[in-house]
């Protein structure tokens, strides 16, 4: 994993770290000599071609903030760049990633520390968005994989008398076999609702994130502990499924919210 | 203009004497206007630099807490609902139903005796504002109407709940008894919980339109069933706006005890 930082036109500073070794630091292509330890305790200090003094840090992260290193310039965050290159939120020309202002307009450009928050902000309503598909394909792929279980029973059913009444069930009562058709006709409708409302809601919410980014992300969170635990009741097997999934899921939304407000405390 | 910079090229700022990128309009580094358009962007970038959001701001910190706090309620209320549903598949009597209500009651007492001023002014009689009560009597009808078209189509698509009062009539509980947990107990402690303590806290934080819209989310997947999370929301949306037109909590609670009642009465 690379990770590079253009600090300014001649300040190129390369963080490459491969398993089974140790994290190379080179600045403007050249590797530093010293090895180097990342850790959130102390930083990696050491100088650009300019002589500004330079520090390396892996913050204490939450979650999945855990192992991105911060580059600090004279003690000024620096933006890594990214694999698309940046625009200029007014002009959309193309900026380097630390320029504090638009070459091209001189519209200021976001701080480091912004920056980062927009993203958090960013990736916790992509979230949102990816839940609401998750949900919609959930959603078909049940009402599909019940209709097509429930099709040879409903064809043995069809051919008895509706009246006959039926050995019990597994949850105890007993039905006709015009009673045991109509649910077996029904349950794949009623996921497919279901699932239909919670893609409904995610995507209600993605779209009113743009306008009040905190509000929808506290409620996504909510929504989304209540489904993990609503799952998990009709099916104890569930909770396991995709932890990963879910623990990212819900440490995107908590930086999320901490991002959105800490945007709106600076702000107000 | 253009060709003029671009003929001269590399050249650095006036303002700071870094080099530009070709066709610069603006120096990246310091704002200073490059092409002849006067000196009215000089930007000084000691005092340019744009306010970082800053994550251990007094402020921030307050709202981060209250945060944290609505997140340790709604996760007691979750666990509540875990335990009435656990409890309820096997014990088929409405005990469960009293030990939730209680549980319930014992959290938000809890709450808000830690926390009273944050609902001390909605203890207080309704305040109107003048000419607001034929506002106020519209949007209780639509409430109604819309609740009602909801529930009158749910069956009609082919869902079925249980009817709240069954497991008490079958267990020869008092009339009163249904009507006291299910009619009363909700209404007062999830008002105080949602429309007091909740829509409050948030209130102070994102303004009181998207407080609404936040508890109301919060209440409606509170309840623990997908299918009625949009009649539910519906109904959040009315009693947090009812709260904050009369700047009360006792005409929502009112409101909401009366719903649950007309519900109760249709089954009998």
């Amino acid at each position: 994993m690379r990770i590079r930082w253009d600090v300014d036109s001649k300040n190129v500073v390369e963080l490459s770290r491969e398993p089974f070794r140790s994290p190379r630091l080179s600045v403007n292509g050249q590797v530093l000599p010293t090895k180097i330890k990342l850790s959130p305790k102390r930083a990696v200090e050491f100088q650009l071609a300019d002589g500004r003094s330079a520090a390396l840090l892996r913050p204490q992260g939450f979650f999945t903030g855990y192992g991105v290193p911060e580059l600090r310039v004279s003690g000024t965050l620096m933006i890594p760049t990214p694999k698309k290159p940046m625009q200029c939120p007014s002009c959309k020309a193309q900026v380097m990633p630390n320029d504090r202002f638009c070459a091209a307009c001189g519209h200021q450009m976001p701080s480091a520390g912004r920056f980062f928050q927009t993203q958090n902000v960013k990736k916790a309503t992509q979230a949102i968005a990816g839940l609401g598909v998750l949900y919609l394909l959930s959603g078909i792929g049940m009402f599909l994989m019940l209709k097509s279980r429930y099709a040879p029973k409903l064809a043995e059913l069809n051919l008895r008398n509706p009246n006959e009444v039926l050995p019990r069930a597994a949850n105890g009562a007993t039905y006709t076999v015009a009673q045991a058709r109509e649910q077996l006709m029904q349950e794949p409708w009623t996921e497919l609702m279901v699932y239909g409302v919670l893609a409904f809601v995610m995507a209600g919410l993605a779209i009113w994130s743009r306008r009040a980014p905190l509000a929808a992300i506290l409620v996504a969170a909510a929504t989304y502990a209540v489904l993990i635990v609503l799952m998990g009741l009709n099916d104890p097997k569930t909770i396991g499924q995709g932890v990963y999934v879910k623990i990212l899921v819900i440490a995107l939304f908590v930086r999320g919210i901490k991002a959105a407000l800490a945007l709106k405390t600076a702000d107000a | 203009m253009l060709e003029s910079i671009s003929a001269t090229d590399p050249k650095s700022c006036r303002g700071c004497g870094e080099e530009l990128p070709p066709a610069s309009r603006f120096c990246p580094r310091c704002g200073q206007a490059e092409d002849g358009y006067g000196s009215t962007l000089v930007l000084n970038t000691a005092s340019v630099e744009a306010p970082a959001p800053d994550s251990s701001h007094p402020v921030f910190d307050r709202r981060w807490n209250d945060i944290k706090k609505i997140a340790l309620l709604f996760g007691l209320f979750l666990v509540c609902s875990v335990g009435l549903a656990i409890m309820a598949s096997f014990d088929k009597s409405p005990k469960p139903e009293a030990y939730f209500s209680i549980g319930e009651a014992i959290i938000i007492i809890a709450f808000v005796a830690f926390d009273f001023e944050a609902i001390a002014p909605l203890l207080g009689r309704p305040r109107l504002a003048p000419g607001s009560t034929p506002q106020i009597v519209i949007v209780i009808i639509v409430w109604v109407c819309v609740l009602k078209l909801y529930f009158f189509a749910l069956p009609h698509l082919g869902i079925h709940t249980e009817a709240l009062s069954k497991r008490f009539v079958d267990a020869h509980w008092p009339l009163a008894s249904i009507f006291i947990l299910i009619s009363i107990a909700p209404a007062i402690f999830e008002e105080l919980a949602f429309r007091g303590y909740i829509q409050s806290k948030v209130e102070r934080i994102v303004g009181p339109n998207e407080a609404i819209a936040i508890q109301a989310g919060m209440f409606a997947v509170a309840h623990f069933l997908p299918l009625i999370f949009i009649s539910h929301f519906i109904m959040g949306l009315g009693l947090g706006w009812i709260r904050t037109k009369t700047k009360s909590l006792y005409p929502g609670m009112l409101m909401h005890a009366t719903w649950n009642a007309i519900v109760l009465l249709q089954e009998f």
